[in-house]
């Protein structure tokens, strides 16, 4: 069903002011050379066209001075901070107030003049500036009035109001005393919001999921209580993720948790992924079931779109968070929840309605303007008044990337050569530890007839002319020709020779998937790998050791229609790659299967004239219709058997929906044979991870 | 080689006769501490502050053909089914906040020009 829309008639235009600041250090490693760029964008601009750091929706609008305020004694010297930064704000923000007022005219890019009303409706800052901002001391909560000694609870607590709070602080500057100074955690400063039409800065303040999800509530708190509730402790979780099975998508963590000590979001990220699979079994129950919450929680708030539905499932998350935390206190980890980090979730749901998803606030955005705008620039400087420097910086490269546009626009098949620097750093770090160079991947085609095909295989096979016998003892595909054949039988293209033990193949190592977008998720597609290679033994070349490259078989996700479900694997018959595309998703989850591909080949054209890729797979037990293991809320399966006897079948590659994540069931304690490249084939029974991708997330 | 401008200054002087962007200023403020020098006076800190004018930055994100088909210039409710019980939030103009702003402050405003 198409979404319908409400429309309101035309009149005045608001251009939603979207304000970030966030300080920064300029250089990696000296000390003291630090930078408080402020940026401003309007939330009139889509989001997919903010997160691009290269689109320059964001334009930086000052630098806000930076003291040491030596000239004040320690006592007053961060209230002095405060009252420095709203003065300096208030320069900066003082023409929104009249055109916040009385409208400006602006030529909007679709090339009507529109009268716009510039009103500051979102303000993105970390923990520690939301505060500053909301003129509210570090230990309250710069959107509400809740005691700080009740963070901890889901007690509703009242807003601030802005015209109140001016009003206290008034009379707070007046010499008085009012009583709600103190109730309302205020810091005596003259807010740069006071003056600025139509604003509730209170609101405004949004959600920061890098810092108050994944590294304030995750891992700084659940994770490391968690650690502290398992029976081995930090050793036996470490052990966990050493020998975690692996996936491309996933980082593995060699040397377990406890020792990393630097943290970015991405090891936030992947350590969230397998973490509930990681504390399974070795906990209390009640345990397992607040860290889903949580992660519940992550994952939602991460989101791209909400409906009123998903945001009920958002605070069922948190829900069930609350109603298991007091394990903690039972356990003697904590005595209180009176953290900030936990407060400030319950805001989530309010701000999601009120200025749209969460995605659009994240402070990682700034983080990548931090390196394009404020950390080149300084390296362009020669380190002294630099911030002079670095404006005249910006205005130049602004003005050519203006002109390099117009240009492109103005002369047909004009591309300019200007570097781009996306400010991407740390996140494809490990995308290229897990790429596979000897891949022919420039030359992969989407290998479609008239149904435009979601997969991808190199232009032609990489191993040429595998015998069977080496397809069956090298790749563990024991039952190779029993299974070619039986699906050769039902392929109505069939061919007179029928494949024997001295048939060759020719095999692929990956083929790509482009995971669907869904609304909820990704508006964009995301690629997805499986694998089928076997492994390499270490050999000392000329060039140096090349170390032993353990086999990669990934476990994927299966549709098979539901009739055919029924018949068993074995009966499955090949498809049209057509019914990939009409995967309704609410159905999905009735037809899925998981199996581990083991061979990925070309059928020689002898045999028949299917000319997709086939796969060689094992499956596993079916899927039941609701997750089975109740703490954690996930599939568990196991290897699927027939009189003791692996199942396995040969089905097209259009049939499988994207690679999974099966994480071992390690029990309450792990046994100490398993290491992550075998642990696939030492465990029996296995999660189904549906932590892995938000996709996974979101169908699971 | 041949390079196409003499030096770094020739190639900045062209740069500079490129379109104006909204341009920087500086304000410096100075700060009276608390804390007295040797002279008996209380100390003082000159600081500066570089910044540009918010309004003009908002003309040229808006103008900006670059954003074109990407810019929405009014609050939508958007409903997955018809009935309008299951409402979804995405980007900013599906959220509240615009659209009160809208309703409830549109009488605030002068009603401006109608494109």
């Amino acid at each position: 069903m198409a979404p319908f829309q409400m429309e309101l008639p035309d009149g005045v235009t608001i251009a939603p002011v979207i304000v970030s600041s966030d300080k920064t250090q300029l250089t990696r490693f000296a000390g003291d050379k630090q930078a408080w760029p402020v940026y401003l964008s309007i939330g009139n601009i889509d989001k997919k066209t903010h997160r691009q750091p290269s689109a320059r929706a964001m334009v930086l609008i000052g630098y806000i001075p930076i003291s040491k305020l030596e000239c004040f004694s320690k006592k007053t010297r961060s209230l002095e901070g405060y009252q420095l930064f709203h003065e300096c704000m208030c320069t900066l923000l003082k023409p929104l107030i009249d055109a916040g007022t009385n409208g400006v005219d602006m030529l909007c890019a679709d090339g009507f003049i529109r009268t716009i009303y510039p009103i500051l409706a979102s303000y993105i800052a970390d923990y520690p500036e939301q505060c500053l901002v909301a003129c509210c001391k570090e230990s309250a909560c710069p959107r509400c009035i809740v005691n700080p000694k009740e963070r901890g609870t889901r007690l509703f607590s009242n807003s601030r109001d802005p015209a109140n709070t001016i009003c206290i602080l008034g009379e707070k500057a007046n010499g008085e005393n009012p009583l709600e100074f103190d109730d309302h955690s205020l810091r005596a400063v003259n807010p740069f919001w006071a003056d600025l039409p139509h604003c509730n800065i209170f609101t405004s303040i949004t959600p920061d999921i890098l810092h108050q999800l994944h590294k304030g509530v995750f891992k700084d708190h659940i994770s490391s209580w968690a650690t502290e509730s398992t029976e081995g402790g930090e050793d036996e979780v470490d052990a966990r993720f050493q020998s975690m099975s692996p996936h491309p998508s996933l980082r593995h963590f060699k040397r377990g948790i406890s020792l990393t000590t630097q943290w970015t979001r991405t090891e936030h990220k992947n350590m969230e992924k397998v973490f509930l699979t990681v504390l399974a079994g070795a906990t209390n129950p009640a345990v397992i079931r607040a860290v889903r919450g949580v992660l519940d929680f992550i994952y939602h708030a991460h989101f791209e779109t909400h409906t009123d539905e998903s945001l009920g499932l958002l605070d069922a998350a948190w829900l069930t968070f609350h109603d298991n935390k007091h394990i903690f206190e039972d356990l003697k980890i904590r005595k209180h929840f009176n953290i900030s980090k936990l407060h400030n979730i319950k805001h989530y749901i309010d701000t999601i309605r009120s200025h749209g998803t969460a995605d659009g606030f994240n402070t990682e955005g700034t983080e990548c303007l931090h390196i394009d705008l404020a950390k080149m620039g300084y390296k362009a400087t020669n380190k002294k008044e630099f911030i002079k420097q670095m404006t005249i910086w910006l205005r130049h490269q602004e003005s050519i990337q203006q002109f390099c546009l117009y240009l492109q626009w103005a002369v047909p098949g004009y591309t300019a050569e200007i570097s781009k620097n996306d400010g991407e750093v740390g996140e494809d770090e490990e995308e290229d530890e897990e790429e596979d160079e000897e891949e022919d991947e420039v030359n992969a085609v989407a290998a479609g007839d008239e149904v435009m095909e979601s997969y991808t295989v190199a232009k032609k096979p990489v191993l040429r002319n595998v015998l069977v016998t080496s397809i069956v003892s090298d790749y563990g595909a024991t039952d190779f020709l029993q299974h070619l054949s039986s699906f050769i039988d039902m392929e109505p293209l069939a061919g007179n020779v029928a494949p024997s033990t001295a048939s060759t193949f020719d095999l692929y190592k990956q083929v790509q998937f482009v995971l669907p977008p869904i609304p909820e998720v990704t508006s964009e597609p995301t690629p997805d790998v499986v694998h089928a290679t076997r492994a390499a033994p270490a050999m000392i070349t000329s060039q140096g050791i090349k170390w032993a490259i353990p086999g990669q078989f990934s476990t994927v996700l299966v549709q098979e229609s539901p009739s055919i479900a029924a018949g068993g694997p074995l009966s499955s018959k090949p498809q049209t790659s057509q019914c990939r595309s009409f995967i309704s998703l609410t159905v999905l989850s009735l037809g899925l299967r998981i199996a581990q591909v083991w061979v990925i080949f070309k059928l020689p054209a002898e045999f028949s004239q299917y000319n997709h890729p086939l796969t060689y797979v094992h499956w596993y037990t079916p899927l039941g219709r609701t997750p089975n293991d109740l703490d954690t809320n996930m599939f568990t399966i196991s290897r699927s058997s027939h009189n003791h006897h692996q199942r396995a079948s040969i089905i097209p590659v259009a049939k499988i929906i994207w690679s999974c994540h099966l994480a071992p069931k390690f029990g309450c304690k792990i046994p100490n044979t398993w290491t992550s490249s075998t642990v696939l084939d030492d465990a029996t029974r296995f999660f189904l991870n549906p932590y892995l991708h938000h996709h996974d997330f979101f169908l699971l | 080689m041949d390079p196409a401008f003499h030096n770094v200054r020739a190639l900045l002087k062209r740069i500079d006769a490129l379109p104006d962007r909204p341009n920087w200023t500086c304000t410096s403020f100075q700060v009276q501490g608390d804390v007295v020098d040797a002279n008996g006076t209380l100390k003082t800190e000159d600081v500066e502050l570089w910044h540009r004018n918010p309004v003009e930055c908002i003309k040229e994100l808006l103008g900006n053909p670059a954003f074109k088909g990407k810019q929405f210039y009014a609050p939508k409710r958007v409903y997955r089914n018809a009935d309008g019980t299951n409402r979804e939030y995405s980007e900013m103009w599906t959220g509240d906040w615009w659209w009160f702003m809208q309703v409830c402050d549109g009488q605030l405003f002068e009603m401006g020009t109608n494109s």
